[in-house]
């Protein structure tokens, strides 16, 4: 799984800098040596390398996914191909996918601009919900608050969504810091005193009738995938980032952890997916958040890293012993249900796919496109390489890459999303860069505002908010 | 965790003891010609009924009072058994007879059925075993005399020798108790297949009926003679149930792990073969409270039967059969010829036991009755993919209605010997109405009682309370009967499938058409 530590070669050449210069030289020489040597790319778990032309092609499919469903007016990409509605999550994905066109030089300085612009310009200047928070949907379009029937609506936000775009507009003030200061501009606006409590715990809110329901939101997974965002701006996300509540399961020998939060009591499943753990693996190299310093051939959330180990190695033992080839997360698809937890485990049993609803449709199990991708940068290994195939033509040049493929019977599911098609390039520009998030320049502009006693926010930041008790 | 009971049958001192304590119960009656089982542990004492055999004795005065009769348990020397052993304090003395009320109160003399429900005149096969457990008990713990046992077994084997069977195949899954007609589960006339696990148990019970009261052999044998076993069990020896809905009748595949095993060795020991539904697979575990606990992973998705994991189906394999092979004859009881079995209910045990030792909920599931709608619940440790669910046989989640099972909390209490089930036993040992016996159980989260009662729960409280004295109920005495010479014909029996007539495995199973 890991690449062999070639450290004798790599510390030979760095004492090669040495007699070369003068002493100041040779520090500053040995500290670049050090620096490059850290992030180097014979150090981080998986894939790594320079990208072969036929994976710059599917960078580009990929891309073509956010060309095609780019609204120039608002900045904003669609959530699925062709239908002009988006949440916070995909404007998440869409920051990703944006970056890591610029970093793979799929567009030019310019372009990459008047996309970040555009997007953080909607970001400040769109309505919230009940003035508070980004709504769950916006008309792509227009920039518009709508429901599920994509009508204008305010239903309400989802912490989740927001904590993948917390993260990212984190990477984007750590990586373009010339664009951190709209970003926080943008954050600035919104309030979190119902969206994360005082010890960390995330809240959903729904607007029912003339009241906002707050409803504790978040399973082991994408509970603490969220949890980094909210983070990475310096809130305490101790009870979000715990794993508790969670039991054991057993599959293959293999003990995974589960959430113990029941969902016939809570109304909400609590499914055992890849994605969450796939991207705190590519995102974060599982290390902690405020870990801006360890080589990424260690991962400071030694924990995290075990679990996805995990993740991979179970889906990994299904093939070797039952012979179906497994990379399972949550898919939306082109038909009713439209949705399913496609889960290692959810709702009490394993292999379990499953609706909204709960309805069990295990005939809608996928070996998922976006989970495959995922595996495949992640881990190197006989599977891994065995899943790349699976998926590695599923999509079309011209609007980018399926979902996925029917376990049951092998056809493609041609729903095409933005998820998706942004975790494609994620995967590459890890493999070309490594952990791909980068915490913004303390103390941020969210920080100086937020401590300004005579001036408070009054948005519950983290400098505004007391300690949990 | 589990403590080594306190045995003295197998020393000298004990033997000595046991002996000075006799004395003045031998010179009152005639029950010495028996002993010499206490002296020559190996030997296998042939005796009748009749044999009087005083061999239970400090604080039994009232026993050689009573005549001193017929401990038919007394065959040999079987061992340490686990959990409690020893004499019935006065208060579990006291339980025995309370619970005996209630087959006192739902005998109906014109069949020797009781009803399974109190006042419901309505029975099954599983419940009938029941009976015939608490029956056995209340014959060895001097509760009746040889009159009453040999009267109520002898109008029941006279029912059984012209029941009307399903199909006139097997036992319908259902009985009016007054008058021996085949009943759906309303208890309204007709025939609704009938139940391989069910089946299972009451054969385990003749068995154990017939070894220890070979006086009653032949009745028994007849009974089971009439029987057709083609579509119970298959070659493989997979067991099926019949369920008939309207004209249809369906055999399908009977059997979780746990019960599945329990009730296979009831075939087993009248010599069928029961390869597949023997084996422990396929199981898998899921870790509650740091224990392994094994389930079956047929799945109810797919299959429609839940997986429940209770503790019923392991406790009486504990007091029935000492987890040994249904055809172990003479292994010591401190030895378990299964021991998947024996590790398994640990481990049902131990969750159990750690469920209160984490949360302080006092924890004894099965299956039980309840006394409004839905009647009855699989009130699990597991199934269905949750710990600790509660659901109705349709798999409805019922919350609600877990329980502290009396039957359950009785029977851990016997099978092992820990604080924790001393709890168990303070916390059900006056939950009865001395007029009618003791109460299904107390619901976890009301702390009140079920106020049912069956014959279920009182019979197996009744043999739990049997075990302490006697260990292994099932004792063998091994005397051929009608049963084994019909075996050994072979020119008899093939339409019936006795075991003396072995199919093919891998043909289609009986009856699928």
């Amino acid at each position: 799984m890991w690449r062999r530590h070639r450290v004798p070669g790599t510390l030979a050449l760095l004492a090669l800098f040495t007699p070369l210069g003068g002493c100041g030289l040779a520090v500053n020489s040995v500290r670049e040596g050090v620096e490059n040597f850290r992030n180097s790319q014979l150090f981080h778990q998986g894939q790594h390398g320079e990208l072969t032309d036929q994976e710059l092609e599917w960078a580009r499919t990929a891309w073509r996914y956010f060309e095609n469903n780019y609204n120039s007016e608002t900045g904003l990409t669609n959530m699925m191909d062709r239908y002009g509605v988006t949440s916070m999550w995909c404007v998440g994905d869409s920051l990703a996918a944006l970056v890591a066109a610029e970093q793979l030089e799929l567009i030019d300085k310019r372009r990459f601009d008047l996309r970040m612009s555009t997007l953080l310009g909607t970001l400040n200047r769109m309505d919230l919900f009940a003035g508070r928070v980004p709504n769950r949907l916006y008309d792509t379009a227009s920039a518009k608050m709508v429901g599920y029937d994509n009508q204008p609506a305010e239903i309400g936000w989802s912490a989740i969504d927001l904590g993948r775009l917390l993260i990212w507009l984190s990477a984007v003030a750590g990586h373009y810091p010339e664009y951190g200061e709209y970003a926080q501009k943008a954050m600035l606006r919104w309030s979190f005193c119902d969206v994360i409590g005082a010890c960390g715990g995330l809240y959903s809110g729904a607007a029912v009738a003339d009241r906002i329901d707050l409803v504790q939101e978040g399973r082991l997974g994408y509970e603490e995938y969220a949890a980094l965002g909210f983070a990475s701006w310096g809130f305490n996300t101790a009870r979000a980032s715990s794993w508790e509540p969670y039991e054991q399961i057993t599959l293959y020998g293999i003990d995974l952890p589960r959430d113990a939060r029941d969902p016939r009591q809570t109304g909400t499943f609590a499914p055992v997916v890849s994605l969450p753990h796939l991207l705190a693996g590519l995102e974060f190299n599982w290390d902690r958040i405020r870990d801006t310093e360890s080589s990424d051939a260690r991962h400071s959330d030694a924990a995290w890293a075990q679990l996805a180990q995990k993740i991979y190695a179970v889906q990994e033992a299904r093939w070797r012993n039952d012979r179906i080839l497994t990379a399972r997360t949550d898919n939306p698809l082109s038909a009713p249900p439209f949705f399913v937890y496609d889960a290692i485990h959810v709702a009490g049993y394993p292999w379990n796919t499953i609706s909204d609803q709960g309805d069990v449709r295990n005939d809608l199990a996928l070996v998922s496109s976006r989970a495959a991708f995922g595996l495949w940068a992640l881990f190197k290994g006989d599977y891994s390489e065995t899943l790349l195939k699976a998926v590695c033509t599923l999509n079309d040049p011209d609007r980018g890459w399926f979902e996925g493929r029917y376990e049951a019977t092998g056809d493609h599911e041609k729903a095409i999303s933005c998820t998706t098609n942004a975790l494609v390039l994620e995967v590459l520009l890890y493999k070309s860069r490594g952990k791909l998030f980068k915490a913004p320049e303390q103390p941020t502009l969210l920080d100086l505002r937020a401590s300004n006693v005579f001036v408070p926010p009054g948005r519950c930041l983290p400098a505004e908010r007391r300690s949990c008790t | 965790m589990i403590r080594p009971s306190l045995e003295t049958r197998s020393s000298a001192a004990g033997r000595r003891l046991l002996l000075a304590a006799l004395a003045p119960c031998l010179a009152l009656s005639a029950c010495g010609s028996q002993l010499s089982w206490l002296f020559e542990p190996s030997a296998t004492t042939l005796g009748g009924g009749d044999a009087k055999v005083c061999f239970r004795v400090p604080d039994m005065g009232p026993l050689c009072e009573m005549g001193c009769e017929t401990p038919s348990s007394k065959s040999g020397y079987h061992g340490k058994h686990p959990g409690r052993s020893g004499e019935l304090s006065a208060v579990e003395m006291k339980m025995a007879r309370i619970a005996w009320k209630y087959f006192e109160n739902n005998y109906q003399p014109t069949t020797g059925l009781v009803n399974s429900v109190d006042g419901f005149p309505s029975t099954t096969m599983w419940d009938t075993a029941s009976y015939l457990g608490g029956l056995l008990a209340a014959r060895e713990l001097c509760i009746i005399d040889k009159h009453e046992f040999d009267k109520r077994l002898s109008k029941l084997l006279g029912t059984f020798s012209t029941l009307d069977l399903f199909q006139g195949e097997l036992p319908n899954k259902a009985y009016n108790t007054e008058t021996a007609a085949k009943v759906d589960y309303t208890n309204a006339p007709g025939e609704i297949g009938f139940s391989a696990l069910d089946l299972g148990r009451l054969l385990i019970w003749f068995r154990i009926l017939k070894e220890r009261f070979p006086e009653h052999a032949n009745g028994i044998d007849r009974a089971l003679l009439r029987w057709n076993y083609c579509r119970v069990l298959d070659a493989c020896g997979t067991m099926y149930g019949a369920l008939k809905t309207g004209d249809k009748v369906e055999y399908l595949q009977e059997g979780r792990l746990g019960y599945e095993e329990y009730a296979a060795k009831g075939f087993q020991m009248w010599g069928f073969s029961t390869v597949l539904s023997s084996l422990a697979e396929p199981y898998e575990t899921i870790p509650i409270f740091g224990v392994d606990v094994p389930y079956d992973t047929r799945d109810p998705r797919v299959l429609g039967a839940h997986n429940y994991v209770v503790a019923e189906s392991y406790v009486l394999d504990a007091i029935e059969l000492n987890w040994d092979e249904g055809t172990d004859r003479s292994s010591s009881d401190s030895t378990h010829t299964v021991p998947w079995m024996r590790d398994f209910a640990d481990r049902i045990y131990l969750a159990q036991e750690g469920r209160y030792l984490e949360t302080g909920v006092i924890t004894a599931r099965t299956e039980h009755q309840l006394a409004g709608p839905p009647y009855f619940v699989y009130d699990t440790i597991y199934t269905d993919g949750y710990p600790w669910n509660t659901i109705t046989e349709t798999g409805q989640f019922v919350p609600e209605h877990s329980a502290i099972a009396l039957k359950g909390a009785l029977g851990m209490w016997a099978v092992w010997e820990t604080p924790y089930t001393d709890l168990l036993f303070d916390t059900i040992s006056s939950l009865y109405d001395p007029e009618k016996g003791f109460y299904e159980g107390r619901y976890e989260i009301s702390g009140k009682v079920i106020e049912t009662f069956t014959a279920n729960n009182n019979g197996i409280m009744l043999e739990s309370l049997l075990y302490k004295t006697q260990g292994k109920l099932l004792r063998w005495k091994g005397i051929p009967g009608i049963w084994e010479t019909a075996l050994s014909n072979p020119f008899d029996g093939a339409r019936r499938c006795l075991p003396q007539h072995p199919r093919e495995c891998g043909a289609p199973r009986p009856g699928s058409g």
